[in-house]
């Protein structure tokens, strides 16, 4: 069964003016500077703080990366994403409110600023930035990759794969640049519902229709697939995957940058548990799908093709563009996200780094001519076709993973110095990318242990060598002084 | 109490808090990966993770309540 590429071109259409209708009517409350555009000037209420949060994470990875990692590793997959989330809420509750108070008490608009003003060193904030840019091209990109399979496979071709992707890049521009951070969060907010309850609409629809209820779908389970039911997935290889995306909340900007955006602390605390229940669920639904695939459309050589497949071949028309509807929301919705943050780290931790006397309005422009950079750039890349989305996806939290001791150390230690943060992560991520290119896993272990292993290593013996920063000590005092008036931990 | 005690016992419900977290962090890894590893059943892994995380979500949910303005 192929669906009509007309059907397709309507769903996402109205999807999109539904978006546009949201995003236009945020670009009213855009204020002046760079802090406005980027950040909300710290004033997210509850709901799109947590949406924002949660759709920025959950991508197009979870209904065709995680469907087809469960398709071919089971239940593994399952812990897989459940150990991310563990990893997550935990993080969440130590880091959350330390990095909302620096934010706010040294006015940070980025990560990496925050690095640079914590080590007293522009530098640090500007290799961070580097990093981030050259790894998040390939996560950005298999947004993209998404869209552009799932588009070609339902439609038999009739959308094929590069329109596929444009489709994804197009209100990813427009929601990033028309209103900022305002614009991403309050369509995220659009976006969140249509994925959580696309899918879960679906997942009861195929279950009910097609596998005769939840009984006798878990009886088949069963009875059919039990070697899915176990724990497939060698034990080293799962932690190099594993191990990266459980540091996912420090190591990835985007959504770094969200917990600059709460208004307050009863705010910060709905954005956490809003997110983590919506996590939960989306997660529950995505692996279901992987073991209702391996059911329906059983044999298939590549993995990542399950749930395109399942769309194209089972269910009726109407459903297969409601979910991929919901699929391209997830996609764009973390695609702008990213593409919003590394903006601004290039117009703060580059741009302004480099040329201290600039203006916030010059700072502004080229964050916002750097919005079509990026989208033009992780499009090209998709173009590309590289690779198993899964597989992508985890080395962008691998190469971005060598920041981590860094963050760490800005709120932990005190005698952290910039000349080792810096040394620390060049070293550790030259090892990853030397890992990743020659396919090296010395002793079995994946080179993005390594790489975390070796920048936590360099930032601890290299701090005991090198001078720590003037007001370290400060820094640490003052954020310590607001932990305690807030109750945080 | 004395303020030292009252410091002392903030920082040990922290260290608490943090060994609560460090276990679960533990099980998430090495449970499924032995006694659980060969059970053919929902009720094996996949039941192990999920009830590990939605009680992870509810001490956090639990931690939380703390925080004030």
């Amino acid at each position: 069964m192929v669906v009509e590429a007309t059907w397709v071109c309507l769903g996402i259409a109205s999807w999109f003016a539904a978006g546009c209708v949201v995003s236009h009517y945020t670009r009213k409350y855009v204020g002046r500077g760079v802090a406005d555009y980027f950040i909300a000037s710290r004033r997210l209420s509850a709901l799109p703080s947590a949406l924002t949060y949660a759709a920025t994470t959950y991508s197009a990875f979870m209904l065709v990366g995680l469907v087809g990692l469960t398709y071919s590793l089971g239940v593994s997959a399952h812990g897989f994403e459940l150990t991310y989330l563990i990893g997550t809420v935990i993080l969440l509750a130590y880091f959350a409110p330390r990095i909302w108070i620096a934010g706010k008490l040294y006015d940070c608009v980025t990560p990496p600023e925050l690095l640079s003003k914590r080590f007293e060193s522009k530098w640090v904030g500007l290799v961070a930035t580097i990093i981030c840019a050259v790894m998040i091209v390939p996560y950005s990109s298999v947004q993209f990759m998404g869209i552009g399979y799932l588009c070609e496979g339902l439609t038999g071709g009739g959308i094929p794969f590069v329109v596929g992707a444009l489709i994804a890049m197009i209100p990813t521009l427009v929601y990033a640049y028309w209103a900022g951070m305002r614009s991403v969060a309050w369509t995220d907010v659009l976006q969140g519902l249509i994925m959580i309850t696309t899918s879960l609409g679906a997942l009861f629809y195929v279950v009910h229709t097609f596998l005769g209820g939840w009984g006798p779908y878990l009886e088949r389970l069963v009875a059919e697939a039990s070697d899915l039911l176990k724990v497939n997935w060698p034990l080293l290889p799962y932690l190099g995957l594993t191990i990266p995306w459980f540091f996912f909340a420090l190591s990835n900007p985007q959504v770094f940058q969200r917990y600059y955006v709460p208004k307050d602390v009863t705010t910060l605390r709905r954005m956490i548990w809003g997110f983590a229940v919506f996590g939960f669920i989306y997660t529950l639904i995505s692996t279901q799908f992987g073991l209702i695939c391996r059911l329906l459309v059983p044999g298939l050589k590549v993995a990542d093709q399950a749930m395109p497949i399942l769309l194209a071949t089972k269910v009726p028309p109407v459903v297969a563009v409601i979910m991929l509807v919901g699929i391209t929301a997830a996609a764009v919705s973390t695609i702008n996200s990213i593409i919003l943050t590394l903006s601004s780290m290039v117009g703060r931790d580059v741009y302004r780094a480099l040329r201290p006397d600039a203006s916030e309005d010059e700072e502004l422009r080229v964050g916002k001519a750097f919005i079509f950079i990026f989208a033009v750039t992780c499009y090209i890349f998709a173009l590309f076709r590289p690779g198993l989305i899964a597989i992508l996806s985890a080395m962008a939290s691998g190469g971005m993973l060598v920041i981590v001791p860094s963050i760490f150390a800005v709120f932990f230690w005190k005698h952290a110095t910039a000349p080792a943060a810096l040394a620390s992560m060049v070293v550790g991520v030259v090892m990853v990318g030397l890992g990743y290119v020659f396919g090296l896993n010395p002793l079995g272990v994946p080179s993005t242990i390594w790489g975390l292993v070796a920048s936590a290593t360099i930032l601890y013996v290299g701090s005991y060598v090198t001078k720590p920063p003037a007001r370290a000590g400060e820094f640490m005092k003052r954020v310590n002084e607001e932990l305690k008036k807030h109750g945080f931990h | 109490m004395s303020v030292e005690k009252t410091i002392g016992k903030g920082e040990s419900v922290k260290a608490l808090w943090a060994l609560v977290f460090a276990i679960i962090i533990v099980l998430t890894f090495v449970v499924p990966y032995t006694v659980l590893k060969d059970v053919a059943s929902l009720w094996g892994a996949y039941t192990f993770w999920t009830l590990l995380t939605a009680i992870t979500i509810a001490l956090v949910c639990f931690l939380m309540r703390g925080w004030r303005e």
